[in-house]
């Protein structure tokens, strides 16, 4: 029991040595010290428990924020914490999930104190739990990780205790020799004086003569640093050694030495361990048989204590297994809930902007055909109705001229198959270049040439059909324009192409004009635009008339 | 002169006019049907009966009706016609006078005339039956150029150089020379020479210094 408790306030000496990992500044200094007094203190007024839940709160906050450190700090306090209210397996797991993710930390090789401190602490649990296995492999970890001269010396402390409590004397004292060495000429320090008390305990069980120079020294050094469990210990040590020798003179002697510390110390759990060394020693059989049987059924007690929370440790985790899967499977029930809104949203919007564009398309085709009926409509009307209306006044007004009639009737006729010509569909022929020639043969006459320049240097196969017969039509206009008003003679167009980019040169020597009025040359510039080509202009009074079409 | 004659027409007004023209050039055996297919059957059974058409004077396109026609245009009608009976002669009478019409018209087809409907259409069919007649093919004038070999009005970069030198005030035998000189061909002077004469024609131009002044407002120079 004694050495329970000293292993356990040992253990926080090592943690306070192995946690220079500052305390977080998330929440207050003083509200985290509460908490961690009432872990690593046990008894004021904030309970065990409140700084269990605290450092579980704290902990699930710190994996949020990543804070590989922090979260470690965390579990090692709760692990703490568990123990002490004698929930071993909620310890265990701490620990482990402290050590695990250490396991994982990209930089674990800082961490060496805190691994050190965690595997010392669950060597601890197993050691309540008697696993003794199990508790010597965690302190030869803990050691591993030990940096440190004074935390190995009190690992390998530790280590002896367990064999101690097994009854493994011989290998207790191996270790509590090889700590001893360890300490070297510090010799007169409480770590030695503790070192030689557990020593001699165990040579006085093994009968080694050594047994009671050791637990003197001990006890002598103890006293002069007034250490009062310490001395306690010695004294206890002292008792039990006399008493196996049969000295109960002494042993009596050391054992009410040992009952008046305990009382200086004021701990019930003192006092009580103090107390059953005189029940051990006590003379009546029956007594001693009494201690011997509480002492059994406490330890069976303990051990079905154990192994049922184990079991309700357990279920528990079971239970809370199952309630995180629930939990994952709702998270992932929204998740795909949240994937199929934006889907839907997704659709609908794309949905909607289709049938937007589609809408939009379909007025502008239909402004598009609006505006070709309304150009023929009004081309009709100037050109061909104008003309019907004044013959008929002609030939209201004289009937006899027959050849002028017929005439006027050619010029009309010839107007009405322009106007068809130039809006029925082209058949883009194979040879566009010889059909562009052909188009142009049409505008030649004695007055006026027109030249070409690398019309078959273009790569008209490669062209788009609606290209081609766009640039068609735009010469046609263009021709059409030039006949009408230029009084041109020479017409070179001169063709030039870059990748898929076709440029027309127009040039003609004609009377040219002032670009106030597109005259007629709009709905070239409409059609050029619409594949996103430029046309440009560029005409004065007698200097012929320019254009440059790039599409 | 033509024995037996079909016009191929769907407006009758026309038709009168086609079939004035017959009447003028004493032919009086002739025939009117308005939808190719018709032609088609007629002249087939003529020529089964032993009296077969020797010549077909036709439109072009045809007013669409209720009735799918295997013949669906005149072109069609006039090769599946050639085909069959390579002695017909065929004038085909249009109002189309696109070149490229004409060609596929003429040369795929094997039409013997073009004839454009318009102001002198019906002088020109009259002429045009009569050359048929003689063997020859015929067209109207207005379509003259459509089946010559294409005329060349392409000006290439040798044209430019000549222009150049010429701008700089060198006469044809100094172009000659320079052009020796930079290991140019065609370089002899009569070469040169014909092909002044050719930018004279595509720009027409009356001369050289003409031609000069009309290739630097266009902005060939």
């Amino acid at each position: 029991m004694k050495n329970l408790l000293f292993s356990f306030l040992f253990f926080c000496l090592l943690f306070l040595l192995g946690s220079s990992s500052s305390l977080h500044a998330q929440v207050h200094r003083d509200t985290i010290y509460k908490y961690y007094k009432s872990i690593v203190h046990p008894g004021g007024e904030t309970t065990i428990w409140d700084g269990i839940t605290f450092y579980t709160l704290k902990k699930e906050k710190d994996l949020n924020d990543h804070d590989t450190l922090s979260i470690i700090q965390d579990l090692r306090l709760i692990a703490i914490g568990q123990l002490n209210i004698g929930n071993i397996y909620d310890s265990e797991s701490a620990v482990v999930e402290a050590i695990s993710i250490i396991d994982h930390y990209s930089k674990k090789d800082t961490l060496m104190d805190g691994q050190k401190g965690l595997y010392n602490q669950l060597g601890n649990i197993y050691r309540d739990t008697k696993n003794y296995r199990k508790a010597i492999e965690a302190f030869d970890l803990s050691l591993q990780f030990s940096k440190k001269l004074a935390d190995s010396i009190i690992i390998i402390n530790n280590k002896a205790n367990i064999y101690k409590d097994w009854g493994q004397y011989q290998k207790a004292n191996e270790q509590l020799d090889f700590a001893y060495q360890k300490i070297g000429r510090d010799t007169n320090s409480v770590r030695s004086a503790m070192i030689l008390d557990n020593l001699g305990f165990v040579q006085s069980k093994l009968g080694n003569p050594e047994a009671l120079v050791n637990l003197k020294k001990a006890l002598s050094i103890r006293k002069k640093y007034n250490d009062l469990e310490g001395s306690y210990s010695s004294n206890k040590h002292l008792a039990l050694y006399y008493f196996d020798r049969n000295d109960t003179i002494k042993a009596t002697e050391y054992a009410t030495k040992a009952y008046e510390i305990a009382n200086t110390i004021k701990s019930i759990t003192f006092i009580e361990d103090a107390l059953s060394l005189f029940v051990i020693m006590n003379e009546d059989e029956k007594i001693v048989q009494f201690k011997h049987i509480t002492d059994s059924i406490a330890n069976a007690k303990q051990l079905a204590e154990n192994k049922n929370a184990f079991i309700k440790y357990n279920v528990a985790n079971e239970k809370k297994k199952t309630a995180e899967a629930l939990l994952e499977s709702e998270k992932e029930q929204n998740q795909k809930l949240i994937l199929l809104i934006i889907a839907i949203i997704i659709s609908l919007t794309s949905t909607f902007i289709y049938f937007n564009l589609r809408i939009k398309h379909k007025k502008d085709k239909i402004i598009q055909v609006q505006n070709t009926e309304s150009r023929i409509s009004k081309k009709v009307h100037d050109e061909v109705a104008n003309d019907v209306y004044q013959l008929m006044a002609k030939v209201q007004g004289s009937v006899n001229e027959k050849e002028a009639l017929l005439d006027d009737l050619e010029k009309i006729y010839n107007k009405t198959r322009d106007i068809s010509k130039e809006n029925s569909a082209i058949e883009i022929e194979e040879d566009f270049s010889a059909q562009l020639n052909d188009l142009l043969l049409n505008y030649k006459n004695d007055k006026v040439t027109i030249a070409t320049r690398n019309i078959s240097k273009i790569d008209w196969k490669h062209i788009s059909e609606i290209k081609k017969s766009t640039i068609y039509r735009v010469l046609q206009e263009l021709m059409t324009n030039m006949k009408k008003h230029s009084n041109a003679s020479a017409v070179v167009l001169s063709f030039q192409q870059n990748n898929k980019k076709i440029s027309i040169e127009y040039s003609d020597n004609g009377k040219g004009s002032e670009l106030k009025n597109k005259n007629g040359l709009q709905n070239a510039e409409n059609r050029i635009q619409t594949l996103n080509g430029t046309i440009i202009f560029d005409s004065k009074p007698n200097k012929g008339f320019k254009a440059k079409i790039i599409v | 002169m033509f024995k037996k004659v079909l016009v191929s027409e769907d407006l009758g007004s026309i038709s009168n006019g086609v079939i004035s023209v017959l009447e003028a050039l004493h032919i009086d055996n002739f025939q009117q049907v308005q939808y190719c297919d018709d032609a088609y059957l007629k002249i087939k059974q003529a020529s089964q009966n032993g009296q077969p058409f020797d010549l077909l004077i036709t439109d072009l396109s045809f007013k669409a009706d209720h009735r799918p026609q295997k013949f669906a245009s005149g072109e069609i009608l006039i090769k599946a016609l050639k085909q069959e009976f390579p002695t017909l002669k065929i004038i085909a009478y249009s109002i189309e006078d696109r070149p490229q019409k004409v060609r596929t018209v003429m040369l795929d087809s094997g039409a013997n005339a073009f004839v454009c409907k318009g102001r002198n259409g019906l002088k020109e069919l009259d002429e045009a039956i009569v050359t048929v007649f003689n063997g020859q093919i015929f067209l109207s004038s207005q379509i003259g150029n459509a089946l010559r070999e294409k005329s060349n009005t392409e000006i290439d970069d040798y044209d430019i150089e000549i222009m150049q030198l010429l701008a700089k005030g060198m006469s044809q035998e100094e172009i000659s020379q320079n052009l020796k000189n930079l290991n140019k061909t065609p370089n002899s002077l009569s070469a040169i020479e014909k092909r002044i004469v050719k930018l004279r024609n595509n720009l027409n131009a009356k001369n050289a210094i003409h031609l000069i002044s009309i290739a630097k407002d266009l902005g060939l120079i």
